[in-house]
């Protein structure tokens, strides 16, 4: 049911917000419909009850050894960064944050990959055929992906692994439980995101060591989405940049180099739109150590 | 008012990036109980809230210095405990972790299985005392409001939980104030219709 819509010479709802708020103009009129129109009163009353609950929040306090804990905390987790390496350089818009950035999209793209051919597996086992599934994603290879054999329910997990050939870069790895795709779905409809949950202290490398559950809206196109990310690569225009994929026995590689390089570590969190890397100098950054190559691997254990 | 924090905010930004650590304790007095109260709104548990405050700051430390000063720095704040309390919120639903959660959303409440997905469930957050709400109204608006669009949800928290009038809020967002005026109008009407949906509202208005 939809109460959205404000009745026949009532104020749209927009008006009634902003009058609820105490943001118009005094208007007489305005006050003597709202003060006689049942409609206008249930909406002011419901917006009241919202107002009421939220403002118990406002009202809380942290306890006062907070900001203590909060910092100690901060330097704990932060021991081995030196902070005046992490303050003296901009990376967000170099090269290199660009790379990162692309290797999250490649690393999301990889796993809709996945899916994709997971679904084409599943669908040529109900067919009783078999089929080799390609992609729109990859660039630069016209060979045919192959299907990852990993078996819901069986303990495989298809691991995705992003390695650099930076020296003091770290490995990421995050595997897949199959069986936990379709089973975990809690799908937000109308969110039109891809929802991939991350546990709440996923900043660091090591916990994206951990196996994190990849959550799939059912009305998810996975076609589409690749598509979508195709675009937003080629989109970004990088001079120096070249992705290549490639498929090798059951493994899936995208290889990305870019003719930058610089030492770096990452943190990631969520945005509107995707995630978003964070850049982090290490001790001995600098841009003069070749070309910088990520490989993005695909297979399964 | 507004011209002394970033004033104040400034001289921080400016002592950590050059090496004064002690700065960044700085930043964490002036904004650590505005975050805490969102990530309050959005979890109901103080526990999980001061962990997402935490988490924030860790987030600032160790990128403040990719923070292009487009947004406030409150902003960036703010926008990061937001985005970390949803994803703990969805992951402790999903975990059945929450007592809010598990008693009142019924068939949504499928925590998953795996023994890495059991592990570090804290029994504190079946401890009702460190839930906001007990009452269905508060768990369904709780959960509506992690379910808005980002912006809206953001438009919301500020306007309620931070207590901004409207210029405010679209100087942080750095937005039109009519666009706030909409969105806040936006989000009142999802929740409203979404608690109306659920038998919480009356579809004549007020409380059943």
């Amino acid at each position: 049911m939809n109460n959205s819509a404000a009745s026949p010479g009532c104020p749209d709802p927009e008006t009634i917000s902003a009058f609820f708020d105490g943001e118009l103009s005094p208007d007489e009129s305005l006050r003597a419909h709202l003060d006689s129109c049942p409609d206008c009163t249930g909406r002011l009353a419901d917006y009241a009850v919202l107002r009421e609950h939220l403002s118990r929040a406002a009202a809380s306090e942290p306890d006062s050894g907070m900001n203590a804990r909060i910092a100690a905390f901060v330097r704990a987790e932060s021991a081995g960064l030196a902070p005046a390496a992490l303050h003296e350089r901009d990376f967000s818009n170099s090269r290199t944050a660009w790379i990162l950035r692309i290797a999250a999209l490649f690393l999301l793209g990889g796993f809709f990959v996945y899916l994709l051919l997971d679904q084409m597996h599943v669908n040529h086992a109900r067919n009783g055929g078999f089929r080799t599934a390609s992609s729109g994603v990859a660039h630069g290879s016209a060979k045919p992906l192959p299907a990852l054999e990993a078996e819901p329910g069986t303990g495989d997990y298809v691991r995705a692994r992003l390695v650099s050939n930076s020296p003091s870069a770290r490995q990421y790895a995050i595997d897949i439980d199959p069986a936990l795709v379709p089973d975990e779905y809690d799908g937000i409809p109308g969110d039109g995101r891809i929802p991939i949950l991350l546990p709440s202290d996923s900043s660091s490398a090591e916990d994206l060591m951990r196996r994190i559950p990849l959550h799939l809206d059912p009305a998810f196109d996975a076609m589409r989405m690749l598509e979508s990310i195709r675009r937003d690569l080629t989109a970004l225009d990088v001079p120096g940049l070249s992705v290549d994929t490639e498929s090798r026995g059951n493994s899936l590689f995208t290889t990305i180099r870019l003719d930058s390089a610089g030492m770096f570590d990452m943190s990631m969190t969520r945005t509107d739109d995707a995630f978003e890397l964070f850049l982090l100098s290490g001790d001995d950054a600098k841009d003069d150590d070749g070309p910088l190559v990520f490989h993005i691997e695909f297979f399964c254990e | 008012m507004e011209l002394e924090q970033k004033t104040r905010e400034d001289a921080l930004l400016k002592a950590f990036r050059s090496g004064d650590d002690t700065a960044f304790d700085g930043l964490i007095e002036m904004y650590s109980a505005k975050l805490y109260k969102v990530a309050y709104a959005l979890l109901g548990s103080r526990q999980d809230a001061e962990e997402v405050v935490q988490d924030t700051f860790l987030r600032a430390y160790r990128a403040l210095q990719a923070f292009r000063g487009e947004s406030s720095l409150e902003t960036w704040l703010h926008r990061i405990t937001v985005n970390l309390a949803r994803n703990k919120y969805q992951w402790n639903h999903r975990r059945g972790g929450g007592l809010n959660v598990s008693l009142t959303m019924g068939d949504d409440a499928d925590g998953e299985s795996g023994p890495e997905n059991e592990q570090d469930v804290p029994d504190r957050r079946m401890e009702p005392d460190l839930v906001l709400e007990h009452d269905e109204i508060g768990t369904n608006i709780m959960k509506a409001l992690n379910n808005l669009p980002d912006n809206l949800r953001e438009t919301m928290l500020l306007r309620h939980v931070n207590d901004m009038p409207y210029e405010q809020i679209a100087e942080k967002l750095d937005c039109k104030v009519g666009t706030v005026k909409s969105r806040l109008s936006r989000g009142r009407e999802m929740l409203r219709d979404y608690l109306v949906s659920v038998g919480i509202l009356s579809s004549a208005g007020g409380i059943h």
